[in-house]
């Protein structure tokens, strides 16, 4: 018996010895095989350009393919990449792109006017990224290496969202999307080597690359589903990078010596939308009550461990026509005056309940407690997803709470908002008021910057006054890396995997 | 015996056709449409319409299940998924071999560890050993398995780095997966088979046995085990259907890219082709399991046997 036992002993002993052993190798030596191995919590639609809009999705586009001009989300500073410069007509509706000469692709042809318009073409038909081109007509080559892009009507925004449109291989895409997602052909920094078990990608710096080679060598790219695996994979030493850690899981993954975490500015925010059709947000008095009532921090706290940027605005505040403008401060005095004022006596029970989703449910119950102590009781619903965009978009919600991102980091993403042409889509509060209207068509088509930031200036100011919304907080990414690798995250998940570099 | 299996195999028709009406109505009564889902919160009607449009969602539920049955019976076309564009017996067959590895391992196991034991609780009933393994089996069959799946990464992987704590890449990611889907199987199996024994052992047979002077131990596994295995060998068949559904859990906890994941995430985005399609897909496979147990209890009982033959 004691001999038996002895030998069970011996196997385990020697078998987590092997699984020590073959883990530890996998863990170290990154730096030194110039590799990198980046954790991301998406899932991925396709290697196409145009198919899909999952956080991975862009990632590997930004890989894979490149745009005709790179575009600083914020600045708006403009880095030519595959155009070698371009020009726009007098009346802002024509920009002719030349093209460089010396782009090679990763099948090793030269890369052609055919191949952009091609790709612009397919982007403009997709139904997930579309919208970066609604504002094009037509596109065409002029000659082998001139592009012509024609505007329905001028559009300040066009390049800044021009340059989330990628070009790839449009001989090899001809021949069919199944066999493109086989093997995508691009003329990006890195090219296609495998994607195994639907869960690791594994990429390649692509030597003929007409910048410098990427400073990484090879890219693996490994999925999860769930983003305490993503965190444990981090803290364990599985991954060099994870985009994505839980503020949950924050505090665990920066007590590990050899992780930096960074906070990355996004789009993404949370927003309370008050349906001005109905009973008791056709008030202005009550939707400001509303915005002076909501004890932001303590959302912020309650629900994501204060991080985040609480604020009323309903722009980014990362854009400079946001500068002055005056927010809603927690303020419930006032808020139990304004309701005073719309002749509501405290305390009121709103025949309506805040609808949100799963994902929100602990910032509702955060801003039911905030409503509470002004006198305000409300019962939370929580729906599914679809059914809740669904009755937003039908107008049937009245009061709800839902996160939000925009693509491009630039005022005019929010017209759907507050105009309308929104009320199925975005129009989630129905609001409508025909100065805004105006002022934001108008900036739409405006050239010179600081006049566009002025009128969206004025916009968003009768927007904040108005208060159809009342914004909650904005939502970092937390990005985690280990201390040896250069990291540049960019802005709301826009990063290029080439920017990244072992010191 | 041929006969029998043609029969059965042709009672899957119903079954199956079942399944898919079941899950057809849910799907279309749950509240939600795939377009607002796939597309996300800022597309537009014009966007929605089209979607509706190009997958048929625009037309009535009954028209829609006649197309769906159409299309299945006419050109064995399951359809496209709406987010991926990938036919999707594709998606399915390149996930399932890592949920059939996952289920399978973890049925073997928990069968080699639950008979093994049970017989060994049952033959020493009321010893230290029975107290001890009865009780083991108590606390790991109510331990919830991704619980249990989230304690072996913090200690396996996190804190002593002996196994990857996500993904299929090699054998040493699929450890800590089984071992979770395993133990609470095996568990269930331990306690099963000690109260099967237990019956068996105390039958008029097994007294005569010993009287005719076998071994002690010709009369635990040739005469007592093959007569207690059969209800064991109904709940291992179980089991495995339980662990297919079991690895949904589990494969979200270890982000392991299987058929449950796909699954999970077809149902968030509505994805009616890919989850009608998957869901059809494991009723088939079920039934199939069901089959080969019930010829596996042909070998076991000559009783049965003999009824086929018959």
């Amino acid at each position: 018996m004691k001999k038996r036992f002895a030998i069970v002993m011996t196997l385990i002993m020697t078998f987590s010895l092997l699984a020590g052993c073959s883990s530890e190798s996998e863990q170290s030596g990154s730096a030194e095989e110039n590799k990198l191995i980046l954790g991301i919590e998406s899932e991925l639609t396709s290697f196409d350009v145009e198919n899909g809009d999952f956080a991975l999705d862009f990632v590997i586009r930004r890989c894979l393919y490149e745009p005709l001009v790179h575009v600083d989300p914020v600045s708006g500073e403009e880095e030519m990449r595959l155009a070698e410069s371009y020009t726009v007509s007098d009346d802002k509706t024509v920009y002719t792109f030349k093209l460089r000469p010396d782009v090679k692709m990763h099948d090793g042809s030269t890369l052609t006017a055919d191949d952009v318009v091609y790709s612009l073409n397919l982007t403009k038909e997709s139904s997930y990224v579309g919208k970066n081109l609604s504002a094009m007509k037509q596109a065409r080559a002029v000659d082998d290496h001139t592009v012509e892009v024609t505007l329905n009507a001028p559009y300040a925004a066009f390049m800044k969202n021009l340059s989330m449109c990628f070009v790839l291989s449009a001989e090899a895409h001809r021949a069919g999307t199944d066999a493109f997602n086989e093997e995508p052909v691009g003329c990006g920094p890195y090219k296609f080597v495998s994607y195994e078990n639907d869960n690791k990608i594994t990429l390649e710096a692509f030597d003929e690359y007409y910048r410098d080679t990427a400073p990484i060598e090879t890219i693996e790219i490994r999925m999860f589903a769930d983003t305490s695996s993503l965190a444990i994979a981090m803290e364990s030493g599985e991954l060099d990078a994870a985009a994505g850690i839980n503020p949950v899981d924050y505090e665990n993954v920066v007590s590990n010596d050899n992780i930096v975490v960074d906070e990355i500015a996004t789009t993404k925010f949370c927003m309370l939308s008050m349906n001005e059709e109905t009973e008791p947000f056709n008030d202005k008095k009550v939707r400001q009550a509303i915005n002076y009532a909501i004890d932001r921090q303590f959302v912020l706290d309650a629900s994501r461990e204060g991080k985040g940027n609480p604020t009323s605005l309903l722009f980014n505040t990362a854009m400079t026509c946001t500068e002055g403008v005056e927010e809603y401060e927690y303020d419930p005095e006032k808020a139990k005056q304004l309701l005073e004022e719309a002749g509501i006596s405290l305390p009121l029970t709103l025949n309506t309940k805040l609808s949100t989703y799963e994902g929100c449910k602990t910032e509702a119950e955060a801003i039911q407690e905030s409503l509470a102590n002004v006198g305000i009781n409300v019962e939370i619903e929580i729906l599914e997803s679809g059914a809740l965009y669904g009755g937003l978009a039908s107008g049937d919600i009245p009061f709800s709470l839902t996160r939000l991102g925009t693509s491009a980091v630039d005022p005019d993403q929010y017209y759907n908002m507050v105009s309308e042409n929104g009320f199925s889509s975005l129009n989630y509060s129905r609001y409508v008021n025909d100065e805004v209207e105006e002022l934001m068509v108008q900036a739409r088509s405006e050239k010179d910057e600081e006049e566009r930031d002025t009128l969206y200036r004025e916009a968003l100011e009768i927007i904040q006054d108005d208060a159809p919304y009342a914004v909650i907080y904005e939502m970092p990414d937390l990005n985690a890396s280990v201390k040896n690798l250069n990291v540049n995250w960019g802005l709301n998940g826009m990063y290029y995997l080439y920017d990244f570099s072992w010191k | 015996m041929y006969k029998y299996v043609i029969k059965r195999v042709l009672l899957t028709i119903p079954v199956l056709l079942g399944v898919l009406l079941i899950v057809f109505t849910i799907m279309s009564l749950t509240p939600g449409e795939p377009a607002r889902l796939i597309l996300g919160a800022s597309a537009d009607q014009a966007a929605i319409d089209a979607f509706n449009q190009l997958h048929g969602l625009d037309a009535t539920f009954p028209e829609r299940l006649w197309n769906y049955l159409k299309d299945i019976v006419t050109d064995l076309d399951f359809g496209r998924s709406y987010r991926s564009d990938k036919p999707v017996f594709d998606m399915i067959l390149g996930r399932f071999p890592i949920t059939f590895m996952l289920a399978t391992l973890s049925i073997f196991f928990s069968a080699v560890i639950g008979i093994v034991l049970g017989v060994v609780s049952a033959v020493k009933q009321y010893s230290k050993l029975d107290a001890t393994l009865t009780v083991t089996a108590m606390i790991f069959a109510s331990i919830p398995s991704f619980w249990l799946g989230m304690m072996l990464i913090l200690g396996f992987s996190l804190n002593l780095h002996m196994f990857p704590s996500h993904g299929a890449d090699s054998w040493q990611s699929y450890v800590l997966p089984v071992l979770t889907l395993a133990v609470s199987a095996a568990a269930g199996l331990l306690r099963m088979t000690r109260s099967a024994m237990l019956e068996t052992i105390r039958m008029e047979y097994i007294r005569t046995a010993r009287a005719k002077g076998a071994s002690p131990r010709d009369v635990i596994y040739k005469h007592a085990l093959k007569n207690a295995l059969l209800p064991v060998v109904t709940s291992l068949g179980i089991s495995f259907g339980t662990s297919l559904g079991g690895a949904v859990v589990i494969e979200t906890v270890f982000s392991i890219p299987g058929l449950g994941m796909l699954i999970v995430n077809a149902i968030r985005d509505k994805d009616f082709p890919l989850v009608m399609a998957s869901i059809l897909f494991l009723a088939a496979l079920f039934c199939l399991v069901m089959l080969i147990v019930d010829l596996i209890y042909a070998f076991i009982d000559p009783r049965i046997k003999s009824k086929y033959l018959n």
